[in-house]
């Protein structure tokens, strides 16, 4: 804080001790994934060894599905980011630019609905999906986690819609723009930061779910999570070395995007929770 | 006077035709997302809650049967043990959340060099899905080759049993969670502490404030709603707790680290009473609600403003 050289020490060795505990144990998963087998378990553990990417190679034989999981996460996080982002940017131009007091009601129900929790609707669904021949397909995956995620996403775009001024819209709407049309050519363009961190959000959350896969997929549309815990709780030891290769590659993307863009996410982060 | 007049008066009044079109407008983007909500998530929480008064198993015509499940799973022992234990898991993993995510955000509040390096790195874990966050946590909780032991050693203490006893396996998962969780608080608080006026800072610092009369006086009362939001919104996602317990102990040993979601999940999907595990559903929603009351109710009068009078 002041010039106090202590404290500034201080200050230091906390927020090193804070950067080891937040991201030396992924920096260490990474590291393993490139170990050779026999180093993975090696007693005192190394960090770093002469990097090999036998374990890599490896997925493919020991984990034949994991690969084409991998590819069924891809085409799941795609589909309801865009699924969601579509209806969120639409209901939020509508909950921010017009003032219909009926739209108090399906408001509330997105504020109210959002809480519950995943393992509740999945009883009930379980036996629908069935019945629609909709278990094991992407489908039930994509349809219940953009339910889940349309709330927050539509909360936050809304607050950023409400910080452009209203003004430019009606503007172009007296040059004989439309609503609509003035909304996407004039406000669109000024959200673009915005939903493209709200987007890295919805799919960050997608990527990872694991309970929907859990539950409605048996093995065609499994996604990566449910393929790795299977493969940690086959309690071999022994592949070890691909599971490290299979998380690295699945948590890459991701971390990859939020060291990229952390600015962007603590800003939406941080609208969404601490506005108003 | 002039220029006010010239901004006002292009806003058009709504004529009947334009309010038509506006409801219509409103009426269109606002279904598909209030459809899915209420199919998915809505309609299903209904029927499960009625689910909860039948014998209901897939295959089974489901029958009446009024409180029965309700009956045996408050007589049930291991029901209450889980009960408990989600409750301390609940106070443990929030309050550890909020203590971790404050002091980073109170060290993140200082003048820092490369500022937003630390923070990107701070913030990775919130990329991490539950599972790969399992496999590292598993590898370096290892009680024979795990690194945390090796350290825990090497320093002349004695090592941990990690998950091997109820106590440690569940206190693994609650390492898991935290590290996942924290993050998203202490960026949130982080952003507060942010918010406070530097002159209200340094007008403490000039009365002669020591750092921790600064920080108990003047920051934590202005980061209390932030904080209370946060510990609101960490409850409700502790109280249905489900990804790491089922990979990472799966409950066990036996059900010694079983919470509500898993028992509901075990009871529904391993044994098939779909009945038994709407009544665990019923548990989890009431606890869900009873915190999520007042998010509610902040989110929707910020939606409206109007209403704050």
């Amino acid at each position: 804080m002041s010039g106090n050289i202590t404290g500034r020490i201080l200050v230091f060795v906390l927020l090193c001790i804070a950067v080891i505990w937040a991201f030396f144990p992924i920096l260490f998963m990474i590291s393993s994934s490139f170990k050779p087998g026999n180093l993975i378990w090696s007693y005192p553990p190394k960090l770093i060894a002469e990097p090999t990417f036998a374990n890599y190679q490896n997925i493919a034989t020991l984990f034949p599905r994991f690969w084409k999981s991998f590819f069924n996460s891809v085409i799941v996080t795609a589909l309801t980011t865009a699924l969601t982002l579509t209806m969120a940017i639409a209901s939020a131009f509508v909950f921010s630019r017009l003032r219909q007091p009926w739209l108090k009601a399906p408001a509330f129900l997105m504020i109210f609905v959002r809480m519950f929790p995943g393992i509740v609707v999945v009883i009930p669904l379980y036996p629908v999906f069935n019945e629609l021949g909709w278990l094991d397909t992407v489908t039930p995956l994509v349809l219940c986690g953009a339910a889940f995620a349309v709330s927050m996403a539509t909360l936050l775009i809304k607050t950023f819609v409400d910080d452009i001024p209203v003004d430019l819209e009606e503007a172009a709407m007296i040059d004989g723009c439309s609503r609509v049309g003035a909304f996407i050519r004039i406000t669109l363009p000024l959200l673009t930061p915005a939903i493209a961190a709200v987007s890295l959000v919805v799919a960050i959350g997608s990527w990872n779910e694991y309970l929907f896969p859990l539950v409605f997929t048996s093995n065609d549309a499994r996604t990566a999570p449910v393929i790795i815990a299977i493969a940690m709780s086959n309690e071999d030891g022994v592949a070890w070395g691909g599971i490290m290769a299979m998380a690295t590659a699945y948590l890459a993307p991701p971390l990859l995007l939020v060291l990229m863009l952390h600015k962007q996410i603590t800003n939406v982060m941080t609208m969404g929770a601490v506005k108003g | 006077m002039a220029t006010n007049a010239s901004t006002a008066a292009p806003i058009p009044r709504p004529n009947k035709r334009s309010r038509y079109s506006e409801n219509l407008l409103a009426a269109t983007a606002v279904t598909p997302p209030i459809l899915l909500l209420l199919l998915f998530i809505g309609i299903p929480a209904v029927a499960l809650l009625a689910t909860a008064f039948t014998d209901y198993s897939p295959g089974i015509e489901p029958e009446f049967i009024g409180w029965k499940n309700f009956t045996t799973l408050f007589n049930s022992s291991v029901f209450y043990s889980i009960l408990l234990r989600n409750i301390g898991y609940v106070i443990g993993v929030v309050s550890l959340q909020l203590l971790v995510a404050l002091g980073i955000a109170l060290i993140l509040d200082n003048e820092l060099p490369y500022r937003r390096i630390w923070m990107a790195l701070l913030i990775a874990p919130f990329a991490i899905s539950p599972v790969v966050g399992v496999v590292i946590w598993k590898n370096l909780l290892d009680p024979s080759y795990g690194l945390v032991n090796y350290v825990v050693s090497s320093l002349g203490l004695p090592t941990v049993p990690w998950m091997s006893t109820p106590l440690t396996s569940m206190i693994a998962v609650v390492i898991v969670a935290v590290w996942r969780g924290f993050p998203f608080i202490a960026i949130i608080l982080f952003a507060a502490l942010r918010g406070i006026p530097v002159e209200v800072k340094e007008a403490a610092k000039i009365d002669g404030a020591t750092s921790f009369q600064i920080f108990w006086h003047v920051k934590l009362p202005f980061i209390m709603p932030a904080l209370s939001i946060m510990a609101l919104f960490e409850t409700i996602f502790a109280v249905r707790e489900f990804d790491t317990i089922q990979t990472m102990t799966g409950g066990g040993p036996g059900t010694s680290t079983s919470l509500l979601s898993h028992y509901l999940y075990r009871t529904a999907f391993g044994t098939f009473r779909f009945g038994m595990g709407a009544a665990v559903g019923w548990v989890m929603l009431a606890l869900t609600m009873l915190m999520a009351a007042l998010i509610i109710w902040r989110a929707y009068r910020d939606m409206f403003p109007k209403n704050k009078a």
